[in-house]
């Protein structure tokens, strides 16, 4: 065996190592699991944007204190603003900027803890956003008047999608069991809700099937958080 | 104690492979992949030269760069065209990894019989 042999086997030998590990360390790390390189874009971005969010909701907080402040002040010098300020507060209710309290129903939805069968799609044994979004556009045609997703208000504005493998409410990621709370008449809302046909019952029947998690209860006091997020309005101005 | 020197370079090479901060992104798994299909199969073709005392060190380097370079192009063109074509180049190399594997076993089983003859002639 000549030298030169000997080296020239050395240096692809060499490349083969060093290949071989780049490789390896690839399929092995969380990058490859997630698999689809766009998916991992977006929950980088998603994370940026979460902590910019974070930032965001606490200027808007002290926003918040001084406008409350500066309401208080001249309401109290001026009574004329009395009444005024209890329509903004009416109004401020029903948009979902105040925490509210109330009876009403509590929907529990979770994936399913089962094994997947061989042959079955695993979609089927997990919650998506549109699962949500049927219930909660369920509870608001029942005559629920304030609703939350795990203590995110949804207000006109809420957005229910998927990201990844995560579900975004109000710019918000939530993680199972998702807990819709609506208030309103307690009896009406179940009645409605549990209608033959409506969406509770195709996820009863998924829940049967798959073993996907749904609880419906009602509740004599449901407590809800306000919206939390911006409601500065950039380009909608009021008509003259 | 030459015949070392190739597996201290492998391990050299997974060591450097260990430390380096390399990413790989699913894209060029796949370019890599194919690299080290070629690689392996420049080996095992070395290897089987040498056996045969055929080898030449400018054959051998070049033709592990020129078919690195082919089986690199065939991905390219396979995703431009949407045809996986770098199965064509996987199963071509796969093959010649067992035929030239086939021979270094004829050639390595040769000796070991003339060797245990010849101790039986002695």
């Amino acid at each position: 065996m000549s030298s030169r042999a000997v080296w020239a086997l050395s240096i692809v030998c060499f490349i083969v190592g060093l290949l071989s590990v780049t490789q390896i360390k690839f399929y092995e790390s969380p990058k490859y699991t997630l698999f689809s390189m766009r998916n991992e874009q977006l929950i980088n971005l998603v994370e940026r944007l979460e902590s910019q969010r974070n930032d965001l909701i606490q200027e808007v907080t002290t926003l918040r204190e001084q406008i409350r402040q500066y309401e208080e002040s001249s309401a109290r010098e001026k009574t004329v603003l009395e009444g005024m300020l209890k329509e903004l507060n009416r109004v401020k209710l029903w948009a979902g900027l105040l925490p509210v309290k109330g009876p009403g129903v509590i929907i529990t939805l979770d994936d399913s803890k089962k094994k997947i069968k061989a042959g079955e799609n695993p979609e089927n044994y997990i919650i998506h956003d549109y699962d949500l979004r049927e219930v909660v556009n369920e509870l608001w045609t029942s005559g629920a008047e304030a609703i939350a997703i795990n203590e995110q208000r949804i207000v006109v504005t809420s957005e229910i999608r998927c990201v990844g493998t995560t579900i975004l409410v109000n710019g918000v990621r939530l993680s199972p069991p998702y807990k819709i709370k609506a208030i309103g008449d307690a009896d009406s809302l179940m009645n409605a809700i549990n209608m033959p046909g409506g969406i509770i019952s195709a996820l009863s029947y998924i829940s049967k099937e798959y073993g996907i998690i749904l609880k419906v209860e009602k509740s004599d006091l449901i407590e809800l958080p306000p919206y939390e997020g911006s409601i500065s309005l950039r380009y909608t101005k009021e008509k003259e | 104690m030459r015949i070392l020197i190739p597996f201290i370079a492998l391990f050299l090479g997974i060591i450097i492979g260990i430390f380096l901060p390399v990413q790989v992104t699913p894209f060029y798994a796949r370019y890599i992949a194919i690299v080290i299909l070629v690689a392996l199969d420049t080996i095992f073709g070395g290897i089987r030269t040498i056996l045969e005392f055929k080898f030449d060190a400018t054959i051998f380097l070049s033709g592990f760069f020129v078919n690195s370079l082919l089986g690199v192009i065939l991905i390219a063109i396979g995703d431009r065209l949407g045809v996986d074509l770098y199965l064509a180049a996987i199963v071509a190399f796969g093959v010649r990894i067992f035929q030239n594997l086939a021979v270094i076993r004829r050639y390595v089983l040769r000796k070991l019989s003339l060797k245990i003859k010849e101790g039986k002639d002695e």
